[in-house]
């Protein structure tokens, strides 16, 4: 996560969030991004098991759901 | 070139030289491996992922076959999968991108013989890619040709330094090449992704666009590249860059002797998917008119290319052919694995070196742990666990020789550390081709 984000909603590092997209939903921790590695509002998580929960499972005809992209509603566990 | 394989104690060291690593697309064939008995102690010349995959592989203890979760003989294992997929009406074969090209032609022979769908890992990587290829073509050329002649080497949606950690020393950045004396010096390296990734920092130009505006980036390029005049307002806003960058950064395309672009998962997994692979083929296609302008897709298992192209061979499509009809029919989004599961079709499948119950939709993965299915896999995975039928196989490139592909199609030996005491990926599936025929036979006659 963007530093500037987790100021925003005074988090740190280790801090579980529930991620929450169209299709899914994942409790991940939060680790920040090197300064300028992420814009605000960008989240990135490696591809794998959590980040598959997230897709959907139609393909729109590509044989590949929208893995990368994907709109999440983030919210503080705390 | 083995030294010396002959391995008359198990405290003797041998050296394997050049030997094939297949983590990732790369296929570096240049490891020098330091062996003692079951296992590699040094892996020269790999980097951090490959030296992971060269030096965490001891012995495997577990049985060979497990049949409904229980130890079980081979045979009987083979027998089990061939009366699972001889009696399916709609058998599913996926996976194949992590073993050799010669498991991969008898896969591929067993889903003839049943009528089955085949599906590689292509289709949930590159697979957007494949049907962009078949749309617009492929303007691409050997990674020797990158190494040698590439002096702009673009990235697009890839980030190498993590995921092909030596693409960058051995083919595309640092390499002194014939036409390239000075190696990096002689080179440009221009990277485009939406977020700055590890590899940004190798990168003269990095351009950050915005998430799910590949395309538009892509098209803005086009566009400049034929000399059309765009509004820079709606540039900006859409790509998150002002028109100024992209000109320039077109000025330098047409400016070099010889361009690439290597493009990665950032591109074909987000929305646009194929319209996006396309976009970046039309590009170079167009940048043809100018210099010599090349494309690769930055593929990531050892053998997924291997994959493409013995599914080609064998059916004339490279990925989601369905066999049912007795020829083969291709449509992405009708016969890939991810459809065929999450809509709830395929009614059994066999899954050759590949986690899809690690990494499919939620509905795809519910569908799969329903159905009777079959797994091959060096390890333990979710998806073998689930399996009414799992086979601990050899590891290819370790234990198994064979052919991989390249990431740029080329094919390489494999020349392994050790033997194993599993079976490999081919021998079991020699065997269940060999029951699956007798089972066909058996059926024909009753019908008769
Ligand atoms: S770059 Fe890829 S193939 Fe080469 S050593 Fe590293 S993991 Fe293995």
């Amino acid at each position: 996560m963007a530093p500037s984000d987790m100021q925003r909603l005074d988090l740190k590092k280790g801090d579980r969030v529930r991620l929450t997209s169209e299709d899914g939903q994942v409790e991940v921790c939060i680790i920040p991004a090197r300064t300028d590695e992420l814009p605000a509002g960008l989240l990135f998580i490696a591809y794998g098991d959590l980040s598959s929960r997230l897709m959907g499972g139609d393909t729109h005809g590509s044989g590949m759901p929208t893995s990368k992209g994907i709109d999440v509603q983030l919210e503080v566990l705390k | 070139m083995i030294e010396s394989n002959q391995v008359s104690s198990p405290e003797e060291i041998k050296i394997v030289k050049d030997a094939t690593c297949t983590f990732c697309g790369c296929v570096c064939d240049d490891i020098d491996l330091k062996v003692q008995g079951h296992e590699i102690l040094e892996a020269k010349r790999a980097c951090v992922l490959g030296n992971g995959w060269f030096l965490n592989h001891g012995v495997d203890t577990r049985p060979d076959c497990f049949v409904e979760g229980r130890p079980a003989p081979v045979e009987e294992g083979v027998e089990r999968a061939a009366q699972i997929l001889t009696r399916a009406r709609y058998p599913l074969i996926y996976g194949l991108s992590d073993t050799t090209t010669e498991a991969q032609r008898v896969a591929v022979g067993i889903g003839d013989w049943i009528g089955g769908n085949i599906d590689t890992t292509t289709s949930v990587c590159h697979g957007p890619s494949g049907m962009a290829f078949q749309g617009v073509g492929e303007a691409t050329c050997s990674l020797g040709e990158v190494r040698n002649r590439g002096d702009l080497i673009m990235f697009w949606g890839s980030n190498p330094a993590e995921s092909h950690p030596r693409h960058f020393t051995k083919y595309s950045l640092m390499p002194k090449g014939m036409f390239l004396p000075n190696g990096r010096k002689d080179r440009t390296c221009v990277i485009v992704d939406v977020r700055k990734t590890k590899s940004a920092r190798a990168a003269d130009i990095f351009i950050q666009i915005k998430p799910r505006k590949d395309f538009e980036a892509l098209w803005t390029l086009r566009a400049l590249a034929q000399g059309i005049d765009l509004d820079p307002v709606e540039v900006e806003q859409e790509t998150g860059n002002p028109l100024s960058l992209w000109q320039d950064l077109m000025d330098r395309m047409k400016a070099a002797k010889f361009g690439v672009i290597f493009f990665g998962m950032g591109l074909t997994m987000t929305r646009g998917k194929h319209a996006n692979s396309e976009a970046l083929l039309t590009l170079t296609r167009d940048m043809n008119r100018y210099t010599r302008f090349v494309c690769k897709a930055n593929r990531g298992h050892g053998n997924v290319s291997g994959a493409d192209n013995v599914v080609s061979w064998r059916t004339g499509y490279p990925f989601g052919v369905n066999l049912a009809r007795g020829y083969p029919r291709f449509n992405p989004g009708e016969y890939t694995a991810a459809d065929v599961l999450a809509r709830g079709e395929a009614d059994a499948a066999m899954i050759i070196a590949s986690d899809p119950m690690a990494n499919f939709s939620q509905p795809a993965r519910q569908h799969l742990a329903s159905i009777p299915y079959v797994a091959m896999d060096p390890k333990e995975t979710p998806t073998t666990r689930s399996a009414a039928v799992a086979f601990t196989v050899a590891t290819y490139g370790i234990n198994v020789p064979g052919t991989v592909y390249r990431m740029d199609d080329i094919p390489i030996p494999l020349r392994p550390a050790f033997e194993s005491s599993h079976p490999s990926d081919l021998e079991i599936l020699q065997g269940i081709e060999r029951r699956v025929r007798e089972l066909n036979r058996q059926m024909i006659r009753a019908d008769s």
